[in-house]
């Protein structure tokens, strides 16, 4: 039986070892990546935009591990933070690209199919109304609000990938969830 | 108050979170470990001082990526990150960010994290590059890298096992490169469908669209479709050229159970852009666990409109 020799190391050295070691890196890579697409889906609900956001988010974490320093709170927050980044990225890059008068006209060409099972989830529940207009704050604030409740790590960590204490993460994120409050208020039935 | 907020917050943190798709789990750790070993990570602002751990053997790699690496920069004819465009391309695997496994797909837009590989008596071009067996190309922030190996190691890329008719190797001469292949035909193997011992099926499900688009209606041309099941996870798919198209976009969705739900452009999965219809049949790999994917093809004008739509093609795989 193949035995990987990392399997058994603690996450500093094998941080350590991952700049110049693939396989150091694959063995991060196979501890992280269930969690960083459970945050990637929980984010946005559609598999393949996770898979995405999964993908870009260990590309940039392998090309930037040089400028990582280990801090106590380990190498999860950072990863993390890199993921809440690409997430704002993408809801950036959407909101650009798809402007109401688009999403109109593609669905006047190609009419109206069944919906999409993520579209399902959509339109069901608080939690997903929550979610459509977290994409109108700011990035600070979504960054905030994703590592704080969707990420699945605790306060000190998500303090930790915010780059800030936990005192001022509370104040954050409780300025964040007023701000999301209004914009769900706003957002159109 | 921020209550409902905050609970709706910690509902959607607590969601039931699907199984990823195994292949593109273990797509991506390849794909992880081919950038590692072709591109090592970003230099930190001071790169004169390496970690130590690199070592002799770190040294050894960066001397062979040195004379073995050959980075080319192309230039960019588009917005999107799709610069490179696959040609001529035999006993070619190409493995996309998402997973997504490609076999020949002669005229795809290579996207940013594309990984190219070429397999024994293979070859195939990226804009002027020429790629040769054992070549691995990978496209990395939007510029091409491509890594020559030497002759002795040219192995077979890891093409998708399942498909028996595609698990050989092309032989080399079973195509001349050429600059300006034919409208493709659809090849026999792709006319004639052949009876596969999972007995998957493809339907077409809709016909022709007319609905608006830039084309006037006298003008009207048919983008004709053929996709089929080849192997438990394998979908083969070829079209026909139309007049005018700039780009073709090949999309799809996939169901786990049930009907899977009508490609969109955009919206739904792209499996790739091309720039031209592929000479031979391309093939692409989905999960184990799919058991219906449904394909369409969307002509693009020069200006980004839909010219045309192929009908949608359902196919469905046995579990």
């Amino acid at each position: 039986m193949k035995v990987d020799p990392h399997e058994d190391l603690d996450e500093r050295t094998l941080v350590e070892l991952a700049r110049a070691d693939p396989e150091a890196f694959a063995q991060l890579y196979r501890r992280y990546f269930a969690r960083v697409y459970a945050f990637a889906y929980r984010r946005t609900s559609v598999p393949e935009i996770a898979e995405d956001i999964t993908s870009a988010t260990f590309e940039r974490a392998f090309r930037s591990l040089d400028t990582f320093t280990w801090r106590a709170s380990g190498f999860g927050p950072w990863l993390f933070r890199i993921t809440s980044n690409e997430l704002v990225d993408h809801y950036r890059r959407a909101s650009r690209a798809t402007s109401d008068r688009a999403l109109r006209a593609a669905e006047a060409l190609h009419g109206a199919g069944p919906p999409d099972p993520a579209d399902a989830v959509l339109g069901r529940d608080a939690a997903a109304d929550v979610l459509a207009a977290m994409d109108q704050l700011s990035p600070r604030y979504q960054r905030a609000l994703s590592l704080r409740y969707l990420s699945g790590l605790t306060a000190d960590e998500a303090a930790a990938a915010m780059g800030t204490s936990k005192a001022t993460m509370a104040v954050v994120v409780y300025r964040a969830t007023r701000a999301l409050r209004r914009a769900v208020k706003a957002a159109p039935e | 108050m921020n209550d409902e907020v905050r609970n709706a917050l910690e509902d959607a943190g607590r969601r039931e979170v699907p199984e990823p798709r195994d292949d593109f789990a273990t797509g991506l750790e390849q794909r992880l470990l081919t950038l590692a070993k072709n591109s090592p990570p970003d230099a930190p602002p001071q790169p004169a001082r390496r970690p130590s751990v690199f070592g002799l053997a770190a040294g050894l790699v960066a001397v062979a990526l040195a004379l073995a690496v050959a980075v080319t920069i192309l230039g960019n004819d588009d917005r999107s990150s799709v610069a490179f465009e696959l040609s001529d391309s035999v006993n070619v695997v190409v493995v996309l960010a998402d997973g997504t496994t490609l076999v020949d797909p002669d005229g795809l837009l290579l996207p940013d994290g594309a990984v190219v590989q070429v397999g024994v008596d293979g070859s195939a071009r990226v804009g002027d590059i020429v790629l040769t067996a054992g070549d691995t190309a990978t496209i990395v922030d939007r510029r091409l890298r491509v890594d020559r190996q030497p002759r002795s190691a040219v192995v077979s890329p890891n093409r998708p096992t399942t498909t028996p008719s595609h698990s050989t190797p092309t032989p080399a001469t079973s195509k001349e490169p050429s600059e300006n292949p034919p409208a493709p035909a659809p090849p026999a193997s792709s006319a004639t469908p052949t009876a596969s011992p999972t007995r998957p099926t493809a339907t077409p499900t809709a016909a022709p669209d007319t609905s608006p688009s830039s084309t006037p209606p006298s003008d009207v041309q048919y983008l004709r479709l053929t996709a089929r099941v080849v192997g438990p996870s394998e979908v083969r798919v070829t079209w026909e050229r139309i007049r005018g198209a700039h780009r073709y976009i090949l999309i799809g969705t996939r169901s786990r159970d049930g009907p899977a739900a009508t490609p969109r452009y955009p919206g739904s999965w792209i499996i790739g852009r091309f720039a031209k219809p592929p000479a031979e049949a391309l093939t692409f790999t989905v999960r184990d666990a799919i058991v219906e994917v449904k394909v369409r093809v969307i002509a693009l004008a020069a200006d980004g409109s839909v010219l045309t739509r192929s009908r949608i093609v359902t196919l469905t795989f046995p579990r």
